[in-house]
């Protein structure tokens, strides 16, 4: 055991440093991450040594770790970099490195050829724009970027005012699509190559086409996996741009009834049923949603949407007093559930549109007991935070706004790696500022906002409200 | 015997550990080689989101808990409850075996005469089905207790912390039950029913000293369990390993711990023992 032990150890140890594939990368590139946060969010802000850090820093990632497939990515956000700061010409240089160092990336070689073409046009070189773009089609036609391309060519030609151009591209893009569709009507990206291809017969003002080839497409192909797709797309030009909600629904009632496994159709009943209390004909939806239920009775997820789609559908015809027996059936059924969490909230409106303060209160309140003993019960689980956030909702309409503070800081300090964590700091900071005019406070947050979530998608947000609040500040001294 | 003796009595045993660790050392060696095995799952667990572990491991991870977890830093948030696992899975095939094996030594030290690994060993490879038992009435009786707390008394509580350090200490009391079955097992040959038996009986015998000698070092794992509550805050604050400097620190209390249990229980089952046999408490010299 004594002479066998330190081979073990040394073995034991060299296996563990074998260890490798993507992790070192990864760690390199968090860690790069956290330091360049500032930059990464607002290149275009960052003083010069910041700049020059983060864009070696991030060379040095691509360089070392190139069999990464996050290499390419972070290659595009080094032209990203150079882009944002209007160094258009390292920018390009950068992409042409993609296409380069990365030919096996068809997207994202697709991706940087999509923004050589856009730099083009940052130029002034609408041609060269044009050309640019083209040539992703040509290149990399199964791409997203290359579906996009024609559509941002159609869009380039408008925006100069060169209709006749913008109808002639428009009518190649419809032809490239259509041969791309009809080359492999089975292949993955035909649902994104539909959706163009819509949405270009839809601006061209031709929803009617778009129907049609859609329609074509889901009959002549059924079993391509992008038959449903190209329904659902048939169901929202029908629905959002001719109103013509009856169709919608039926067409919903025919992929429920044609790809009853699909993974939709569950979702499609609650579609189906909505889209036919939008014409007005509630029984006709309620008969939707009882064939959800009925169909599926052991999904209580879909039981509670299904019921509390009742509710609403009786609130929408105007009977109060059965939509609000159908929302405590909500609670009373499924007294867990993201749907029964939300009913006070739509009760406690009812109460308030109809001036009944008081009930509106009890609601309200009761509500609060009921959110405690969730928040209590199920200790660290996601409903816990659901009930948090509702609590501060609650207390936001009670005009109870420190206590809706507290909720707040309350799910932070609970749930810091939850997703609605950043957005709750920031709501926090809106409270402070709007209801309670805490400046210092709203302050406060929206820095610790900008410090912690620097790349977050409300960053923006904060940052203009911060600024607005320095700007105030500068003002009153 | 009044309480003052019983505690004394206590003491008496506990410097009879100190003074048993240090007179015969190789009596800490199966508690370091289990440590150096929960390292070894630790290191394992750490090493899952890459090849050639990943191969092994990461369907595994995928499949319960996502892909996300696969990923630096996030595998970090999931490497408490995977060692946990691991622990519990280590402690059930390499942690019996050991705590039986220290349990000889124990026994043999007391008996002044040198401990041996080797025989140590030969009496935990045949007793070991029986140690398994006791270690899964244990292990079983304490996850029920904890379950069936947090499930009926749990939201009486409404503070987590003291709803996690009323399941630990009921989870100690469960220990104290059974913490005499495994030195009963291996000195005295018990079936398995009779040694859980017996270690009711011992604990009846000497309910203070036994709270002493288990609840006092177990209040040594109160900074861990309170760090592992704490272990995605404390990734935010500092960075993400600090995770394995957490479960480093639970391998090496939770050894210690362990070790000063399992030490200090034998030794109490022994003098209980020779008590029972007419001989004077605390008679023998190893712990005078």
């Amino acid at each position: 055991v004594k002479r066998g032990m330190p081979g073990a150890l040394i073995g034991a140890l060299l296996f563990f440093g074998g260890c490798g594939g993507d992790y070192p990368a990864e760690k390199a590139y968090w860690h790069y991450a956290r330091q360049y946060a500032a930059v990464l969010a607002h290149p275009a802000a960052a003083d010069v040594k910041s700049f020059a850090g983060a864009v070696q820093g991030l060379r040095d990632i691509i360089a070392r770790y190139q069999a990464w497939p996050r290499a390419v990515e972070l290659q595009i956000t080094l032209a990203h970099f150079f882009a944002v700061r209007g160094d258009r010409d390292a920018a390009e240089q950068e992409l042409r490195k993609v296409l380069v160092t990365f030919p096996e990336y068809r997207e994202q070689c697709a991706q940087a050829q999509f923004m050589i073409a856009t730099l083009a046009e940052q130029r002034g070189d609408m041609l060269a724009a044009a050309a640019a773009a083209a040539s992703v089609m040509e290149t990399y036609p199964a791409t997203l970027a290359g579906l996009q391309a024609p559509v941002y060519i159609i869009d380039l030609y408008k925006r100069n005012g060169m209709k006749s151009d913008a109808a002639v591209a428009a009518a190649k893009a419809l032809r490239q699509y259509d041969n791309l569709i009809a080359m492999n009507p089975y292949g993955v990206v035909v649902p994104q190559a539909l959706e163009y291809m819509s949405a270009v017969y839809v601006n061209q003002q031709r929803p009617a086409d778009a129907l049609q080839a859609l329609k074509a497409f889901a009959g002549k192909y059924p079993k391509s996996p992008a038959a449903v797709p190209a329904l659902l797309a048939q169901v929202r030009i029908q629905s959002d741009i001719l109103k013509s909600y009856d169709t919608a629904a039926m067409i919903c009632t025919q992929i429920i009834r044609d790809y009853p496994a699909h993974a939709v159709t569950r979702s499609l009943y609650i579609t189906a049923g909505d889209l036919y209390v939008r014409c007005r004909q509630f029984d006709t939806a309620r008969r939707t949603y009882a064939a959800a239920a009925e169909r599926y009775p052991k999904d209580s997820v879909l039981q509670a949407a299904v019921q509390m789609a009742v509710a609403a559908s009786y609130d929408s015809a105007g009977d109060g007093e059965r939509a609000r027996l159908e929302y405590s059936a909500v609670v009373n059924r499924y007294p867990l559930s993201a749907q029964a969490l939300q009913v006070p909230l739509v009760l406690a409106s009812h109460y308030r549109q109809a001036g009944d303060t008081e009930n509106m209160q009890k609601t309200l309140d009761a509500a609060l007991v009921q959110y405690r003993l969730i928040i209590t019960n199920t200790a660290r689980q996601p409903r816990a935070a659901d009930a948090l956030e509702l609590t501060a909702s609650v207390y936001m309409i009670q005009k109870k706004h420190a206590e809706a503070i507290a909720a707040l800081a309350e799910f932070r300090r609970r749930f810091p790696a939850d997703m609605r964590a950043a957005g709750i700091l920031l709501k926090t900071g809106v409270i402070y500022e709007e209801a309670l005019n805490d400046a210092v406070n709203a302050r406060a947050c929206y820095q610790e906002f900008l410090q912690r979530y620097p790349s977050h998608a409300l960053a923006g947000t904060a940052r203009e409200r911060l600024h607005q609040l320095l700007r105030a500040e500068n003002q009153s001294i | 015997m009044n309480m003052f003796k019983r505690i004394f009595s206590a003491i008496r045993i506990a410097g009879g550990v100190l003074r048993l660790w240090w007179e015969q050392p190789v009596i800490l060696t199966p508690f370091l080689v289990l440590m150096v095995c929960h390292a070894l799952v630790l290191c394992v667990l750490f090493l899952a989101p890459r090849p050639p572990i990943s191969s092994v491991l990461a369907p595994v991870i995928r499949a319960f808990a996502g892909e996300q977890f696969l990923h630096y830093p996030e595998n970090f948030l999931l490497l408490p409850r995977l060692f946990t696992y691991g622990k519990n899975i280590s402690d059930f095939f390499v942690g019996v075996f050991f705590t039986c094996v220290a349990i000889t030594l124990i026994h043999q030290g007391y008996q002044k005469t040198t401990a041996s690994w080797w025989f140590g060993v030969k009496k935990a490879v045949r007793r070991f089905p029986r140690a398994l038992v006791i270690w899964g009435c244990t292990f079983g009786a304490a996850v029920l207790v904890v379950r069936l707390t947090s499930r009926y008394i749990g939201p009486l509580i409404p503070s987590v912390t003291a709803r996690i350090m009323a399941e630990f200490s009921l989870s100690i009391l469960v220990q104290m039950i059974f913490v005499f079955a495994l030195p009963s097992v291996i000195i005295e040959n018990r079936k398995a029913f009779a040694a859980l038996r017996r270690s009711l009986q011992v604990l009846g015998g000497r309910p203070i000293e036994t709270i002493l000698l288990v609840a006092l070092p177990s209040l040594a794992f109160i900074p861990v369990i309170y760090g592992s509550m704490h272990v995605p805050q404390l990734m935010q604050r500092f960075f993400p390993e600090v995770t394995l400097y957490v479960l480093a620190g639970r391998i090496f209390i939770g050894g210690m711990v362990d070790l000063s249990i399992v030490s200090g229980v034998t030794l109490l089952f022994l003098a209980h023992k020779d008590s029972e046999n007419g001989q004077p408490v605390l008679a023998p010299e190893a712990v005078q």
